[in-house]
């Protein structure tokens, strides 16, 4: 939800370093989108620059996008935003190649962005998502490790699911 | 001179070894190149034919906790199953009764909460043939569809010849208790088709009496753990005329935790007045005096009263004392129907016109009064939170939420709550079957009610031959262990 008061102060910049060294330059408003960020800047007050060790300068970079799609749309006028919000976030995770989606995924649960969470574990649900075991292993390259016999115990008291 | 030459051959070592080194430099370089390249092209051929070590990784640098995320967000029991048996992993991250309590707190803290999927089922039953009607409604709880089946085919899993008749009796959220043949009692699963059959009581104490009354009631807290369950059928019950004013009523009950079935007899005090009182002449009415029993946290509500109904009777089965090997008394108490409820109400006629039913969880009363040729009137109580000691007959435990006129409305009978939405009720009206949304008097159809199923003379009174269940679908179908 937006608040009225975010056009009368003055916007403050947010320096945000990656570990790969790559630097961010970003408003206060998006980067506390983030709760870690948010927390950070409660805590310390004062403190522009804030390093990240954990997160890839790339993927940093896009969980940040994101943040301002969101923070940007919040604060231009209420409803139809969340239309937007929708179909914007529907881009941003349309295309993604599991490898960034798993790295995007640690970076924004690192960085607490629970919003930005939520879309990509539902993302991951979604290609799990009326699959067959083994089109679920297919999709994610996983190998079974049952022994011989237990993934059938496992089916048969389970027949239901399985027709 | 020989300095010279010294000199000048150590100028000609000294170009010499650099042109080695040079030399060996290129080599050597040539030597990284080409094991790098190999290494390359080891990496690209290992990444090609064995991915799974590489992507796997990336699937096990998530936490548990962000799996968990993605499992909570499957939509249905069906993935979930199905993911556990992917590999060990998901398997133990599956795997209930932790898990199970997770997808609750999620689901009920992302949904509104009430917005289970939950099915109607009717089920009309004369002697010869018991026909299924079910509604079913979606988590959204707009799209609604209904089908008609013989009760028989869609409980088919049944270990019994199709020829048994096969009848419904109870349900507890996913489950059913079913009879075939009377005397046989099942309680299944028609989602897993998993069934127990509960086996037979050891004497028939009371032959004459039929059951009259029916319920299956789990622990409430079963999802922490218990899986301890009832099955009451209630066989003979009265008011009884003494100094004490008490309900008495006999049932079988059934144990989950010895498997046995045991004899129950409770007296229930009230505080009803004497005029109140019935003879009650058993062959005549034992038999045909049904009693809808509902559940709600454990506890079993029915309507008390043979010609006339006089108050609800509740009692916890699972608090009870053990007065013999074979018998047992339970713990109930009486609840005085609300100010302003229709006191002349005959029970052979009231089915459809008054509804005991579980709504958010809360029990609530209804009762359908026909006022005019075209117009009806609708009233429904809600039971106030309402311990077992507050003293029942010194304050009105009741609620009105709902007093409202159905107009237009020539003939109808009430199939059942909605048992997440405290503002509408299923009704039948004209052949139909329709959403009722009690504030704003729309009807939203649902489907043909099946009246045909019934004989020529039965229709007309099809209300009294209808036993409705309403089953909400947990996230998780339960289990049944044999």
């Amino acid at each position: 939800m937006s608040s009225s008061s975010t056009t009368t102060t003055t916007t403050r910049l947010l320096m945000l370093k990656a570990s790969d060294g790559v630097t961010f330059e970003v408003e206060e408003a998006v980067a506390t989108k983030l709760g870690a960020i948010n927390n950070m800047v409660e805590e310390e007050g004062s403190e522009d620059l804030i390093c990240l060790p954990n997160v890839n300068g790339k993927f940093l970079g896009m969980v940040l996008e994101w943040c301002k799609k969101h923070a940007n749309n919040n604060t231009n006028s209420d409803k139809g935003n969340d239309e937007v919000n929708k179909w914007w976030d529907k881009e941003f995770v349309m295309d993604l190649d599991q490898n960034t989606l798993y790295h995007l995924l640690m970076a924004a649960d690192y960085l607490s962005g629970t919003e930005l969470v939520d879309l990509l574990t539902e993302k991951v649900a979604s290609m799990i998502r009326g699959k067959k075991v083994e089109e679920i292993r297919e999709t994610f390259k996983i190998k079974s490790d049952f022994l011989p016999g237990q993934e059938e115990e496992i089916r048969k008291k389970n027949s239901w699911a399985f027709e | 001179m020989a300095s010279e030459d010294e000199s000048s051959m150590k100028r000609r070592i000294r170009k010499m070894k650099r042109e080695i080194d040079r030399k060996e430099g290129a080599v050597l370089k040539e030597c990284f190149k080409r094991l790098r390249q190999l290494h390359d092209q080891q990496r690209k051929r290992e990444s090609k034919t064995n991915t799974t070590d590489h992507q796997c990784f990336m699937m096990s640098t998530l936490s548990e906790d962000l799996l968990l995320e993605i499992f909570l967000r499957l939509p249905n029991r069906r993935s979930l199953i199905r993911c556990r048996t992917v590999c060990k992993r998901w398997f133990s991250l599956l795997s209930p009764p932790h898990f199970i309590l997770r997808l609750n707190q999620f689901r009920y803290h992302r949904n509104q909460p009430w917005s289970l999927p939950f099915e109607i089922t009717t089920t009309s039953t004369t002697t010869t043939r018991s026909v299924l009607f079910s509604v079913k409604a979606s988590n959204n709880s707009k799209t609604t569809t209904s089908t008609t089946i013989s009760t028989s085919s869609y409980l088919n899993f049944l270990p019994c010849s199709p020829d048994h008749h096969v009848v419904i009796r109870a349900s507890f959220q996913d489950l059913l208790l079913v009879s075939v043949s009377e005397d046989d009692y099942y309680i299944c699963n028609p989602f897993t088709k998993q069934w127990l059959a509960l086996g037979p009581m050891e004497e028939q104490r009371l032959p004459q009496d039929r059951s009259s009354g029916f319920a299956l009631v789990f622990e409430p807290n079963r999802m922490l753990g218990s899986t301890r369950f009832r099955v009451v059928l209630i066989r003979r019950c009265l008011f009884r005329k003494t100094h004490q004013r008490t309900y008495d009523f006999i049932a079988s009950v059934y144990c989950s935790e010895s498997g046995n079935w045991l004899d129950l007899y409770t007296s229930v005090p009230h505080a009803l007045q004497t005029q109140y009182y019935e003879r009650v002449d058993h062959r005549d009415h034992g038999a045909r005096a049904t009693h809808d029993v509902v559940t709600s946290n454990g506890v079993l509500y029915w309507l008390g009263g043979f010609r006339r109904f006089k108050g609800i009777i509740a009692c916890d089965p699972f608090c009870h004392k053990e007065a013999s090997m074979k018998t047992f008394k339970m713990k109930g108490h009486f609840i005085n129907l609300p100010v302003g409820f229709s006191q002349k109400r005959r029970r052979p006629n009231s089915k459809g016109k008054v509804q005991l039913g579980v709504v958010r969880g809360q029990l609530r009363l209804l009762e359908l009064i026909k006022l005019n040729q075209a117009c009806f009137g609708l009233k429904v109580w809600e039971l106030v939170d309402y311990g077992d000691d507050i003293a029942p007959s010194t304050k009105t435990p009741w609620l009105l939420v709902h007093d409202v006129k159905l107009k237009g409305v020539q003939n109808a009978f009430v199939l059942a709550f909605h048992p997440n939405n405290d503002n509408a009720i299923f009704v039948v009206r004209d052949r139909k079957v329709y959403l009722y949304v009690i504030g704003d008097g729309k009807y939203e159809e649902i489907g043909e009610f099946p009246f045909d199923e019934f004989d020529e003379n039965v229709k007309r009174r099809a209300a009294r031959y209808v036993n409705v269940f309403t089953n909400m679908q947990p996230s998780w179908p339960t289990p049944i262990y044999a």
